[in-house]
């Protein structure tokens, strides 16, 4: 990757302590949401995230931003240990770092007009002067494709898809370089959807944005990244450019959901059905978290951690079949 | 005869703001022993035409107009305690969402006993053994056992495969699957897709699938029929339609998901937004949003013709072949 690394993330760990008892609660585990990620993402490019629910994607992308307080790890932005900073000397960083929120509905508040949400951001950073002010609303609804003329309107005035771009016009007020997308796409009609990540293509060549952009479905992260990672039970498992993920999965949880997934046409590209459902994270399986449902599943699996080893071209997997070949 | 023949169901709902079309003239006609994919996003009529049906429409929604053969029968004739038997008995229903449609403070198993004891009149104790087998049919592990567990102690899948074996606990002749899969993560879709696939093969029943999502469709279905703002704009063989789309809202709706037709080319988008169903919009529903609409398109209202064998769509220059 010849572009610079924005974003540098390295054994990335958070952990929900689980208590119980009402009077004196004490702790009795904890919840792996994630245990020990590391990856890096280049300016200006798209890393996907994919897995299942409860696997850990958005705790990860929530704690990138310190939305959650990692319980350990390194976030470097641009060189900087951001999880060493205090509050006050984060804040001109989050002006570099925002989110777009999965619900339309939910992230917006109701009581709020168009302008008023997306001019927050601004007056919260205290970066504009009250004139300037409505001309850079007209400006952000232009760019992410809102009549500047609905400015004055209330989020329930506005179909699912124009609230979705309300969410991605506050995001860019602060122009950043790096912006969370935690399946911005996932509550949106089909025919809506091709309109969202259309206009996320074009802000990214545009002004240069770095994503993580986190779902579920493989195809959306296949059209949309340049480099993805799965991550199944708090950890990735596998992460590569996308067309080397794509043509060559290599992890047998990659490879059942590429199976999974449901393409056009009929029977086609049946793969391995995985058995069972995601295990707690509160007690994931010793040795490889996969092996309960893998279906190439040997001996040693069972008791020692793979880890995460790059292969060729940047693609890593952490898998014992694939140990031999490092 | 056809298992389901739908004639011109129109359903409205009366509001306040005006006359909702939910449903206005539907024609859908399902063979025994087959596959029909509903496809369609959200408010375009799919679901509320499946609870027409089943005849679960409570006000301010009303069936205005239209004949729903089952059999040969129509369901709209049939007096409540007669429509009860059809319901659950001949007609199974799964819900998308499989958390909420689940009582959760009765055991799966005496929820399953239930359905059957009303439909089969039968003891108590045979329900229960019915119940056990109809969860061994969806392939829940230790039935036996697991038939004392209440809800909350499953899995999304699994609580999804106890909807599909309530659904099936009666035998019924056809399936109705609102959005089977939805709510579930991909690998566990996966499963549930297989299932169905599995209990057809078994128990000759036909399935009517609800779903937003055209791969599913493709997955599982011999017949779609593409809805669009309470009408059918296009319906017939499946494979045919997905490969070689007809309708311009059909072409639209494939060409906008992501990785296809062509990766890193650019998505094909539908402009605007789905109508509002409370405007009556004149001439064909989709001119506003069709690419390909001509001046006539506003005022002159489609006729469904058919194209092919036994496939049919609802666009006026489509069928003079000037596309």
């Amino acid at each position: 990757m010849s572009a610079y690394k924005l974003i540098e993330v390295r054994d990335l760990v958070k952990y929900f302590p689980v208590t119980s008892g009402v009077i004196r609660a004490r702790k009795i585990g904890d919840v792996q949401a994630v245990d020990g990620v590391s990856f890096d993402i280049a300016a200006g490019h798209t890393m996907g995230l994919v897995g299942e629910s409860g696997c850990g994607k958005s705790t990860l992308g929530r704690a990138l931003l310190r939305l959650i307080e990692p319980t350990s790890g390194s976030i470097r932005y641009q060189g900087q240990d951001i999880l060493r900073l205090s509050g006050r000397q984060m804040r001109p960083l989050r002006r570099k770092m925002q989110i777009i929120f999965q619900d339309p509905f939910a992230s917006l508040n109701p009581r709020m007009t168009a302008a008023r949400i997306i001019s927050e951001p601004l007056e919260v950073h205290n970066i504009i002067s009250v004139a300037e002010r409505n001309l850079e609303i007209e400006r952000l609804m232009s760019m992410v494709g809102l009549d500047p003329s609905h400015a004055g309107r209330y989020p329930h005035e506005f179909s699912s898809g124009q609230r979705q771009r309300i969410g991605i016009a506050r995001a860019l007020a602060l122009q950043p370089s790096f912006i969370v997308a935690d399946e911005p796409i996932s509550a949106l009609d089909v025919s809506i959807q091709a309109q969202i990540l259309n206009l996320l293509v074009d802000l990214q060549m545009e002004l240069g944005l770095a994503y993580l952009f986190i779902s579920h479905d493989l195809n959306v992260v296949r059209y949309i990244s340049h480099e993805v990672a799965v991550m199944y039970l708090g950890r990735i498992v596998e992460r590569a450019p996308v067309e080397s993920l794509f043509a060559k999965p290599r992890h047998p949880y990659t490879q059942a959901l590429l199976a999974a997934a449901p393409g056009f046409g009929k029977d086609q590209r049946q793969g391995p059905v995985l058995e069972g459902d995601l295990p707690s994270p509160m007690n994931p399986p010793t040795g490889c978290r996969f092996h309960p449902r893998c279906p190439c599943a040997m001996g040693v699996c069972r008791h020692h951690d793979p880890l995460l080893e790059e292969m060729a071209n940047g693609h890593a997997v952490a898998c014992h079949l694939w140990s031999a070949y490092v | 005869m056809s298992l389901l023949h739908i004639k011109g169901l129109r359903t409205h709902f009366q509001t306040e703001a005006g006359i909702i079309r939910a449903v206005d003239g539907v024609d859908l006609e399902l063979e025994s022993g087959r596959t029909l994919g509903i496809v369609g996003e959200s408010g375009c009529g799919k679901s509320v035409t499946m609870l027409s049906v089943m005849r679960l429409i409570q006000p301010p929604g009303e069936i205005v107009a239209g004949r729903i053969l089952f059999e040969g029968r129509d369901l709209l004739a049939l007096n409540r305690e007669e429509m009860r038997q059809v319901r659950g008995g001949d007609i199974g229903m799964v819900f998308q969402d499989p958390m909420t449609s689940l009582n959760p403070v009765l055991s799966v198993g005496e929820q399953i006993a239930e359905a059957i004891e009303v439909h089969k009149r039968m003891s108590r104790k045979r329900a229960w053994s019915m119940a056990i087998e109809a969860m061994e049919r969806v392939s829940i592990p230790d039935a036996a056992d697991r038939a004392k567990d209440y809800p909350h102690q499953f899995s999304g899948g699994m609580r999804q495969r106890i909807m599909i074996a309530m659904a099936i606990a009666c035998k019924p002749r056809l399936l109705i699957a609102d959005e089977p899969t939805t709510a579930l993560d991909m690998t566990v879709q996966a499963q549930i897709l297989n299932l169905l696939r599995d209990l057809q093969a078994e128990n000759k029943m036909s399935i009517i699938v609800i779903t937003h999502d055209l791969r599913v469709a493709a997955q599982l279905c011999h017949d779609l029929a593409v809805f669009y703002a309470g009408r059918v704009l296009e319906r017939g063989n499946a494979e045919q339609i997905l490969s070689n789309p007809g309708h311009p809202y059909t072409i639209a709706l494939r060409n906008s998901i992501p990785g296809l037709p062509c990766p890193g080319e650019r998505l094909q988008t539908i402009g605007g937004n789905p109508p509002n169903l409370i405007d009556e919009i004149s001439g064909c529903v989709f001119h506003p949003r069709c690419s390909t609409a001509r001046s006539s398109c506003s005022n002159l209202s489609p006729v469904e013709r058919s194209v092919s064998d036994g496939r049919s769509l609802a666009c006026s220059y489509h069928a003079l072949g000037e596309m």
